[in-house]
């Protein structure tokens, strides 16, 4: 037993026999952006700079600019140019450039799929021009750019205007022929130029991995009813002499079921969304506060619907483009028909219909 | 039998249950080849009853040799041939011993520490599995308690997280899987449960009673892959299919508030639990050597065993197909199927003529 127990102890001094790199011989990595290059690709890196940022209003963060025939050797290039070992386990953003996104996506992330270092979770969007323009660009007020852009992207998220799209998401889509892969599309805005700032522009949707087309900020609000992802957002309705009324929205159930008609897929939705009233009423007229709810109930599930119409015009007449997820519906719901025409999914949603219910609730607490 | 590691029944389902469910963790998947969350989810239970059944001659059996392991049993009815059960049962164990040594090893290289030699993990990990084989049964079972409650915290913290994530969209009808894939699941799930054979050999060491035992692990194991094939299924979506370890790949997509990353926390966890099950096959291992080796070397059985886990080990990390190919094999039906119903059906019915004759 001495023998075994000592044989054991033994065992503490093996720990030296991995290789170790210090904090300090290490670039850690904050976003990266990738756009298509001469070579292959162009990666930008943000490199945390733990002494770089200040009250001046220098960041701290340094761009690191490599290219590569792939994101892999790129990044091993960066591990030459800068004598530190990138490390991108705390990366928070990957930032696709269009042309990046046009040319095909899959090998990006497929890299960051199965890299050890990388997340599932990271968030992923593509950039209306450049990559390096939105991880180059000099935010205000921000030590972090990197922590400003994700904060814009979840207020973006909160108000209904932005579907997350994660490295899993990207991922996931690349293993089911029929589901598309959709990525928040991102520009540099604002007035002052030399203090730019970063706004989401729609919704870019890939088909196999390639940028199929963008739908605008309103249609990804109709994808996000879709996908049962509105926490909350604000609904403007236009009530004649009244003028606008707005009312804060919030998604409660959905439901989603093809059925078959004639031959057809015909999607029934089912969505139910609790509003309040954003601004008081005007106590106009003789009409009670009740009849007037109803109405504007009314009022906003029709405009809920026509938003999910319109969207789902686009993305499945137009484009036969499915970034809902509505196929794993037909395979659950329908495995019958799915058999038979898995083949021509694409076509059949083209040819679908969509029956929309919108069941809206407006609560009149708080109201005069 | 070494009574003097005799553990309590409480102590052996939480020794077998770690040990199971620590299969399941670092399960490597085969992709799109798989069946699905909604086979799965009703394979398991079914499986499960099978296993009940497939260990029912084992139960006669062991009733009417009360105290006696298999290979006690081995012994009193086949004579001086009880050694082949023995060392049958010795090679088995081993084979499991390094089957997960390798797994563990692949799965740490694979998926997290891409850079660490095998070596290493290998020698580090079979080096403190047969210390704590070399202990006996019962501090192994104290340390899987531990980490037992540990597990149902960290995974049911998990689950938790995960809530928000699950889509049942993603569970298919049954339709799509064919009936004889689906029966074939479930013998394979049933077969594919190395601790039956665990449980067989260490009958003689427990305190309490057999059958309750195996009806609690049996209960906490089916609460436990009931959930996992739940979350793998729902969470995960259409993205478990990119992932070789599905299970790790949940750890990674969890978060609640600020807690984020729980891959790190389980990864520590499955560490004790690859040394538990690892340190339980070694102890098995030597233990059944021990019936056919010659006195003189008896002592070093536990230490010999682990020296050998760690070579074949070391052999299958070379390439990761070997590992696969021995997984496959242990888990493939043949070996649980012969261990733990055909020999002791056989001696059963050895007992049943032998009584006869007694009789007679």
């Amino acid at each position: 037993m001495k023998r075994l127990t000592a044989l054991a102890a033994a065992l503490l001094f093996l720990c030296g026999c991995v290789d170790t790199v210090q904090l300090s011989q290490r670039a850690i990595v904050q976003a990266v952006g990738v756009d298509a290059g001469a070579q292959g690709v162009e990666v930008t890196l943000q490199v945390f700079e733990p002494f770089g940022g200040d009250a001046s209003g220098k960041t701290g963060c340094r761009i690191v600019q490599v290219s590569g025939r792939s994101v892999s050797e790129a990044l091993e290039n960066a591990t030459l140019k800068q004598g530190k070992e990138v490390f991108y386990g705390h990366n928070k953003l990957i930032v696709l450039g269009r042309g990046l996104t046009a040319q095909g996506t899959k090998e990006t992330v497929r890299f960051f799929n199965t890299a050890p270092q990388s997340r599932p979770n990271v968030d992923m969007m593509m950039a209306d021009a450049r990559a390096q323009d939105i991880l180059s660009a000099k935010l205000e007020g921000s030590m972090l750019p990197v922590l400003a852009t994700k904060m814009m992207l979840e207020n973006y998220r909160s108000n209904g205007n932005l579907i997350r799209a994660r490295v899993r998401d990207l991922a996931g889509a690349m293993e089911n022929a029929w589901v598309d892969a959709f990525l928040p599309v991102v520009r540099l805005g604002g007035s002052d130029p030399d203090n730019p700032l970063i706004e989401v522009s729609g919704t870019a949707v890939l088909k196999d991995g390639r940028l199929a087309g963008e739908i605008s900020p309103e249609e990804t609000r109709g994808m996000l009813w879709l996908r049962g992802g509105i926490r909350k957002t604000q609904i403007t309705l236009l009530e004649g002499e009244e003028g606008a009324v707005s009312l804060l929205a919030r998604e409660g159930s959905l439901r989603i079921r093809p059925r078959i008609e004639e031959g057809k897929l015909v999607f029934g939705v089912w969505l139910q969304v609790n509003s309040t009233v954003a601004e008081p009423l005007k106590n106009e007229g003789s009409e009670e506060q009740g009849a007037r709810l109803e109405r504007y109930a009314r009022a906003q599930s029709a405009l809920i619907a026509d938003e999910i119409r319109a969207t789902m015009e686009r993305l499945a007449e137009e484009w036969e483009a499915d970034p809902v997820g509505l196929a794993n519906y037909v395979v659950k719901y329908q495995p019958d028909f799915w058999r038979e025409h898995a083949a021509d999914y694409r076509r059949e949603l083209a040819a679908a219909r969509f029956e929309i219910s919108v069941e809206s609730d407006i609560d009149p607490a708080g109201l005069a | 039998m070494n009574r003097s590691s005799a553990i309590s029944g409480a102590q052996l389902v939480t020794l077998l249950f770690t040990s199971r469910i620590f299969q399941f963790l670092t399960y490597s998947s085969s992709g799109k080849g798989q069946l699905g969350g909604t086979a799965m989810l009703l394979a398991t239970p079914l499986a499960l009853l099978l296993t009940g059944l497939l260990l029912l001659p084992a139960y006669l059996l062991l009733r009417q040799n009360r105290g006696c392991g298999i290979v006690d049993c081995a012994y009193r009815y086949l004579g001086r041939a009880g050694g082949i059960p023995a060392a049958a049962m010795g090679l088995f164990a081993l084979a499991v011993a390094a089957a997960t040594v390798a797994g563990f090893e692949f799965f740490l290289s694979a998926g997290i520490y891409a850079e660490i030699p095998p070596w290493i993990l290998i020698v580090t990990l079979t080096g403190a599995a047969v210390y704590a084989a070399s202990m006996g049964y019962e501090p192994v079972s104290r340390v899987s308690t531990v980490v037992f409650v540990a597990f149902w915290a960290a995974f049911l913290f998990m689950g938790a997280a995960l809530l928000p994530e699950m889509d049942p969209v993603y569970l298919r009808p049954l339709s799509y899987v064919a009936g004889k894939d689906f029966l074939r699941l479930c013998v394979i799930t049933a077969l594919s449960n190395t601790e039956t054979v665990a449980l067989l050999f260490m009958i003689s060491v427990i305190k309490g009673r057999p059958t309750r035992c195996f009806w609690y692990w049996t209960g906490l194991l089916l609460a436990a892959l009931e959930l996992i094939a739940l979350m793998t299924a729902t969470a995960l979506g259409d993205y478990g299919y990119s992932q070789r370890f599905p299970f790790y790949a949940l750890t990674k997509i969890a978060e609640f508030s600020i807690f984020q990353r729980l891959d790190s926390l389980h990864t520590a966890l499955w560490i004790f639990m690859a040394l538990i099950k690892t340190s339980l096959y070694l102890r098995i291992a030597g233990e059944a050597f021990r019936f056919v080796l010659p006195q003189a070397a008896r002592r070093w059985a536990v230490p010999g065993c682990g020296a050998a886990a760690a070579l074949a080990a070391g052999f299958l990390a070379v390439e990761p197909q070997r590992t696969q190919r021995l997984s496959a094999a242990l888990s493939g039906g043949w070996p649980v199927a012969l261990l733990a119903f055909a020999l002791p059906l056989w001696l059963l019915i050895r007992s049943r003529k032998k009584g006869k004759g007694e009789a007679a």
